[in-house]
């Protein structure tokens, strides 16, 4: 058991006597809405300050291709896909769907987020892998694992050029 | 307000589902896309779709994100007068990073 201090003492609503599932999904949709928040603001300020000129922005975007800030990015996967698939969840609550199953559908949403995180974490840090790995072939290559998961990204990147 | 505030919230986060997943694989799976470059987003952006997802993507994330902090500290049971200078506040800061944050894809846009 824990007491509730502070703040926390003005509204007995967010402080339960036992933290199950729901309350469970209920915080981490608010602590990863806040985080995005603070990525949202500081991604807006650092692409106006990049975007001066091209040269600033690529330089940039170079040193945010480093390990610490791939890493980083990864972990902003992790809040924007639990953050996006439980918001699905609690839309489809709101409209009167699944209430009775909350539980399961809790369970269910871990699940795929988890499954699309494993995914897109492998593919996000399976460059920094390659460098590690094999370092000459990584530096001939900078594309290399970076497409790999999109097959069709020479034609899509066609029809683009053509639109 | 608090209705509107409920239901915008749920509008703009479905938007942002998909505004945000086509953000994603735009600017990491669409070559070129393994480096991100500023040519690369001038040539994305020329693609009408993603640019106006582009920009709705900037005021729907906006106002969800601060409209969720609204909700946030609402919860801790603020006075009135302190919610309502909360909502001036962020309505602000919404504004100013909306006009700061324009700029930017007009400049990827012109190359």
């Amino acid at each position: 058991m824990y007491k509730p201090r502070g703040v926390f003492m003005r509204n007995p609503d967010l402080v339960p006597a036992y933290l199950r599932p729901g309350m469970w999904g209920w915080i981490l949709h608010r602590v990863t809405g806040l985080l995005i928040l603070f990525y949202l603001l500081l991604h807006i300020w650092v692409i106006g300050r990049a975007a001066v000129s091209p040269q600033a922005f690529d330089a940039i975007m170079v040193t945010l291709g480093t390990p610490f800030w791939r890493v980083l990015e990864v972990g902003l996967l992790a809040c924007v896909l639990y953050h996006g698939i439980n918001g699905i969840r609690i839309i489809l609550f709101d409209l009167g769907y699944g209430i009775r199953v909350h539980r399961a559908w809790w369970y269910a949403t871990m699940a795929v987020v988890v499954v699309l995180f494993i995914i897109g974490a492998v593919h996000m840090l399976m460059p920094l892998f390659a460098a590690v790995v094999s370092p000459a072939a990584a530096a001939a290559g900078p594309a290399s694992g970076g497409t790999a998961l999109v097959a069709g990204a020479g034609p899509a990147a066609a029809a683009l050029a053509a639109l | 307000m608090r209705t509107w505030a409920w239901i915008l919230q749920r509008a703009s986060g479905a938007v942002l589902v998909f505004a945000l997943g086509l953000h994603w694989v735009v600017q990491h799976h669409v070559s070129p896309g393994a480096e991100i470059t500023f040519a690369g987003v001038h040539l994305k952006l020329q693609w009408l779709l993603y640019l106006v997802s582009d920009v709705l993507l900037l005021a729907f994330a906006l106002f969800h994100g601060l409209n969720g902090l609204r909700t946030v500290i609402l919860d801790f049971r603020v006075s009135p007068s302190a919610a309502a200078v909360l909502t001036v506040v962020l309505v602000l800061v919404g504004l100013g990073a909306l006009l700061y944050g324009v700029p930017p894809i007009m400049a990827f846009l012109r190359g």
